[in-house]
């Protein structure tokens, strides 16, 4: 019986993968937050705020980010066909993954441009507007700053699972917001 | 050496700076010479290895040997290729290609991610299941993913790992036995 107790474990090792210990290890979501938004600032005051240089630094590490957890989560899966369930993994399984929940409303328009739409995005659910959102102007400034991460992530995530395209982001009110996806 | 032109078209010239694991695995395991490689997504060698089996033995240890290895890896993925165009049609699709052809001595076991890596498997004619070279395989795969996860991991850049090395090893081990 301790031999076969030593061979289960060695069998639950192998079918997790190398790690050090089998129980996850958790973080507190507020931690995530504050990172991107730490990020954020950094970048734009590390350039001119809102030059292309900071966006640029966002969207890479983005799309790192993005290739990165794409290839943890796909392991298990089955293989993804073209590019319309490509999508829809997207929107309903990696974004629960990510942000707790699916995509509220996907369009398209058939000729390669995907409209993905989420009525209460995570990482934009803590920014206080001081007026009416559409009138204030900083505000509009850093919502779309904050989005540029989120953008880049679900590029590398498409990239990396063969659909390559660009991303764009836009939140007439936050924390409602709709990524473009625009296929090249 | 020999000389070996086509491989160029697909895969750079062989050097150990870009296959530093081209060579034969010095410990021996019971069951059949098995040799791992993983490929990228542009059709890039990023990792051989290959493990000789205990029928093979000395004899067989010659670097002859690690490109007709590498030749056969660099075949399979024109099949590969193949069987990925004829699964589309009906059930869903899975990683694990199954056999993609038999030579006379090799058997080549092929495995496709979602991210495009793709996976070989040279076995030589012993008789083995499929069922254990999928469990070989998916676990060459999860250690390919805790690689990936390391956020000093070039994307499209040989493998070159102690962690992963560890990893294929126990698990060409474990499909030994």
């Amino acid at each position: 019986p301790q031999q076969q107790q030593q061979q289960q474990q060695q069998q639950q090792q192998l079918q997790q993968g190398p790690s050090k210990s089998t129980v996850p290890r958790l973080c507190s979501e507020v931690c995530l937050e504050l990172l991107a938004g730490e990020a954020v600032r950094h970048f734009s005051e590390g350039h001119a705020a809102g030059s292309p240089a900071a966006a640029a630094c966002l969207d890479s590490m983005g799309a790192r980010i993005g290739r990165q957890l794409v290839e943890r989560h796909t392991r298990d899966r089955p293989r993804l066909g073209d590019t319309m369930e490509i999508i829809k993994y997207i929107c309903k399984e990696f974004w629960p993954f990510l942000f707790k929940r699916t995509i509220d409303n996907l369009r398209t328009n058939h000729r390669g441009v995907f409209v993905m739409q989420d009525n209460s995005f995570r990482w934009l659910q803590r920014l206080a507007p001081r007026g009416p959102p559409a009138q204030d102007e900083a505000m509009q400034k850093l919502v779309a700053q904050q989005l540029l991460l989120p953008c880049g992530i679900l590029r590398g995530a498409l990239c990396h699972l063969g659909v390559i395209c660009t991303v764009d982001a836009e939140s007439s009110a936050p924390p409602r917001c709709s990524f473009t996806v625009r296929l090249q | 050496v020999v000389q070996l032109p086509s491989l160029a078209i697909r895969f750079p010239p062989i050097s150990s700076a870009c296959c530093p694991h081209l060579g034969w695995c010095r410990m021996a395991q019971a069951g059949p010479a098995c040799s791992i490689a993983v490929i990228g997504s542009a059709s890039q060698p990023l990792y051989l290895r290959s493990f000789p089996g205990a029928l093979t033995g000395k004899e067989a240890m010659d670097s002859q040997a690690a490109y007709r290895i590498h030749l056969v890896a660099h075949c399979a993925l024109d099949s590969l290729e193949e069987k990925v165009l004829q699964k589309r049609v009906g059930e869903p699709a899975d990683c694990f290609l199954g056999l993609l052809y038999p030579t006379e001595e090799h058997k080549v076991y092929g495995y496709l991610t979602n991210s495009g890596i793709k996976l070989l498997a040279v076995l030589d004619n012993a008789v083995v299941k499929d069922e254990a070279v999928r469990v070989l395989l998916k676990r060459v795969h999860a250690a390919y993913a805790h690689l990936a996860s390391n956020p000093f991991f070039i994307f499209g850049a040989p493998l070159s790992s102690s962690k992963f090395d560890a990893a294929v090893e126990t698990a060409v081990t474990a499909f030994g036995r």
